[in-house]
């Protein structure tokens, strides 16, 4: 099938699924999003935008200064208004580009991720825009991230890019990803986003999302690792006024042997917020492994629900789950699902899953250190939220920790 | 006085931990406080600090001249006390060195973190999580290096040598001796000190002033370190117990009977 007859197939599949509600997360009507909105002119650099969106930038993370970058890339809404990119030794291109190429469309593109899967999928095809396509070469090592930003900034916004992640065998790539919608905006965000790892190849995915209340968040994310291969996914929500919806099951397939998954997921429910956000890993390959981490706060009315799921289908595998969730009020609600499922003797699966307060010995323990007690549950709190994930380089490390910094201050 | 406990009467959960105990520690004076197992060693600790689980139901706690007895915990360490704790509970998420650096901050006092770990040998802790997979031993060490970095003018320890190696022995010997001296201090007044300890070898690294036994909640006997000590460890509490039960004046160790 050539590009053309592939891509009007997946339109068709699409068109027909466009009623189709997803089996998690409360439905949303489509329509109200798909306005015309104004375009965003392009830049020649990211701080040659309005300081009101590189400030919000440098909240998710985003270097706006793009110093020890190996590529920046930045959209408002669905334009792309700027992309660099600073090391020779990888691609970055943007959706509609890559689609130009016949390989990519037959191999890459909706490959992992069903575009008639549900509604937002079927929307993502048919009115997205925009998305970036990084490809690495094989045995390039990038030691810096691509950094890729995504803002809503017009009210009713529908932004639904779709990314593709190729990293050829051998190759390291670090990508940062920050989402964010301007305070002002009603928006509704349904990135699709697919991870190719091939053999011995190691990829490090990172991504912080800062929503307002008015936002509805349906990201599809699919990876598949091959033999050797590691996959790192690390999810922040931090959307510190809260939010309206998210939901989402990123998944990965660890397909070839000894292949190697973590998936870690830091979320803040505050306001009314409703989240719905699991992490689920199939083991395909023998001796590969893979962990699931996650940490849900919740304050007000915020309902959590943390699904983890990992599933073993190969001998010598290994898969551990662990999921905590801290309640910092009554009313509030967080829903721990942590699922092990094997079809095969030879595995070692475990959870540990715990939801709760405080602990008062701890708070006690920082009072009797001359801590005040509003400081001492801050620093508990933002201790809760620290995750270490192996792999990741420094700098990212004081990137995350710099934006977790700046939403659990309020908390 | 620098610490003044009158008659004090403390509970957990209704039980009474604490009867009717007196005790009271002078400027620049350590005292060594003796008892078996669930005498009520820990609990005058944590009546001391405030922990809000010891209900305070009569009696008085005097610290530096301020009644302190209902006073939060945050102000009695601004005020100058310190706890090492026994089974301190582990902090996820917060390093050591974050800690002191607040720590440090909090005072002005300039304290060179990486001299203080060096000193208790935990240079290679300071970046780990507060005691979250650390030895006895090694939690003992931690205990000791926030005291350090806070400088309080009175120091509890409560049992600080449990569970500490004989090769860390002499190093937690020193830092208690320093902690105790007033040479890692801002001010120049020498601290003042409470150690807890069932078994008393603690006593062969630090020169205490004079030990108090406790038992259910009270003490019953008090006098001058060395003798008491070694009377301790060939009778064992026992001893002390029927010694006090003879009712008659201790005389072989304070100059009056309490």
């Amino acid at each position: 099938m050539g590009s053309r007859a592939r891509i009007e197939a997946l339109n068709k599949r699409a068109s027909e699924s466009l009623a189709f509600k997803p089996k998690y997360g409360p439905d949303i009507e489509l329509s109200k999003y798909l306005k015309q909105i104004p375009h965003s002119e392009k830049v020649d650099r990211i701080n040659a935008l309005p300081e009101t969106l590189t400030s919000k930038m440098q909240n998710i993370g985003i270097d706006t200064k793009e110093e020890s970058k190996a590529g920046s890339y930045v959209q408002l809404d669905h334009d792309i208004v700027y992309k660099k990119r600073f090391y020779p030794n990888v691609e970055l291109l943007t959706l509609e580009e890559a689609l130009n190429d016949e390989d990519f469309v037959e191999n890459y593109y909706w490959r992992l991720i069903d575009v008639g899967q549900d509604k937002f999928t079927a929307a993502a095809q048919l009115y997205g825009h925009g998305g970036y396509v990084i490809k690495t070469e094989e045995e390039q090592k990038l030691d810096v991230p691509i950094q890729a930003c995504l803002l809503i900034k017009s009210p009713e916004a529908f932004q639904a890019p779709h990314n593709v992640i190729v990293a050829e065998a051998g190759s390291t790539l670090h990508v940062v990803t920050g989402c964010a919608v301007m305070p002002e905006s009603v928006g509704l965000h349904a990135g699709i986003t697919e991870f190719y790892v091939k053999r011995n190849a190691t990829v490090t995915f990172t991504m912080i999302h800062d929503w307002n209340k008015v936002s509805d968040v349906r990201p599809r994310t699919t990876a598949v690792v091959e033999e050797g291969g590691v996959f790192i996914n690390n999810y922040i929500n931090l959307s510190p006024s809260g939010l309206r919806s998210l939901q989402a099951y990123p998944t990965v397939v660890l397909k070839g042997d000894n292949s190697r998954a973590f998936m870690s997921s830091i979320v803040i429910g505050s306001a009314s917020s409703y989240i719905d956000l699991g992490s689920a890993i199939t083991i395909m390959g023998k001796g590969s492994k893979a962990e699931i981490v996650s940490r849900s706060i919740s304050k007000d009315q915020a309902q959590i629900v943390a699904r983890a799921r990992i599933t073993a289908q190969a001998p010598n595998s290994k898969g551990h789950i662990e999921c905590r969730g801290l309640m910092l009020s009554d009313g509030s609600r967080i829903w721990a699902v942590p699922e092990l499922d094997s079809t095969i003797k030879d595995v070692e699966l475990t959870h540990e899953a715990a939801v709760g307060r405080l602990a008062e010995d701890e708070i006690f323990y920082l009072l009797s250190r001359g801590m005040s007690r509003d400081e001492a549950v801050s620093t508990l709190v933002r201790g809760f939220l620290e995750v270490k994930v192996p792999g990741l380089p420094r700098m990212l490390e004081e990137q995350i920790k710099l934006a977790t910094d700046i939403s659990t201050k309020g908390l | 006085m620098l610490l003044d406990i009158r008659n004090l009467t403390v509970s957990v959960d209704d039980k009474q931990v604490l009867k009717n105990l007196s005790l009271s520690i002078g400027f620049g004076e350590t005292l060594l406080l003796m008892g078996p197992n669930g005498s009520g060693k820990s609990s005058l600790i944590y009546s001391i600090i405030g922990h809000p689980s010891y209900k305070i139901k009569e009696g008085s706690i005097i610290f530096k001249g301020e009644d302190i007895t209902y006073m939060p915990t945050e102000e009695r360490v601004e005020l100058g006390l310190g706890v090492s704790f026994q089974f301190p509970p582990k902090i996820h998420g917060v390093t050591i060195r974050a800690l002191a650096k607040r720590l440090v901050e909090r005072k002005g006092s300039g304290v060179d973190i990486e001299a203080v770990a060096a000193s208790l040998n935990l240079t290679n802790f300071l970046d780990r999580e507060i005691n979250v997979g650390f030895s006895g031993g090694e939690m003992k060490r931690v205990e000791l290096f926030f005291l350090l970095i806070q400088q309080p003018s009175l120091v509890l320890l409560d049992e600080p040598d449990s569970g500490v190696d004989v090769e860390n022995m002499a190093i937690v010997g020193n830092a208690i001796s320093k902690l105790l001296s007033n040479e890692s201090h801002i001010t120049t007044d020498k601290p003042s000190g409470m150690i807890v300890t069932h078994l008393g070898y603690i006593s062969r690294y630090v020169i205490t002033h004079r030990t108090y036994i406790i038992q259910n909640g009270s003490i019953i006997c008090y006098g001058e370190t060395e003798s008491l000590v070694k009377d301790v460890l060939k009778h064992g509490f026992d001893g002390c117990i029927q010694c006090y039960g003879r009712r008659r004046a201790c005389t072989k160790h304070g100059k009056e009977r309490l």
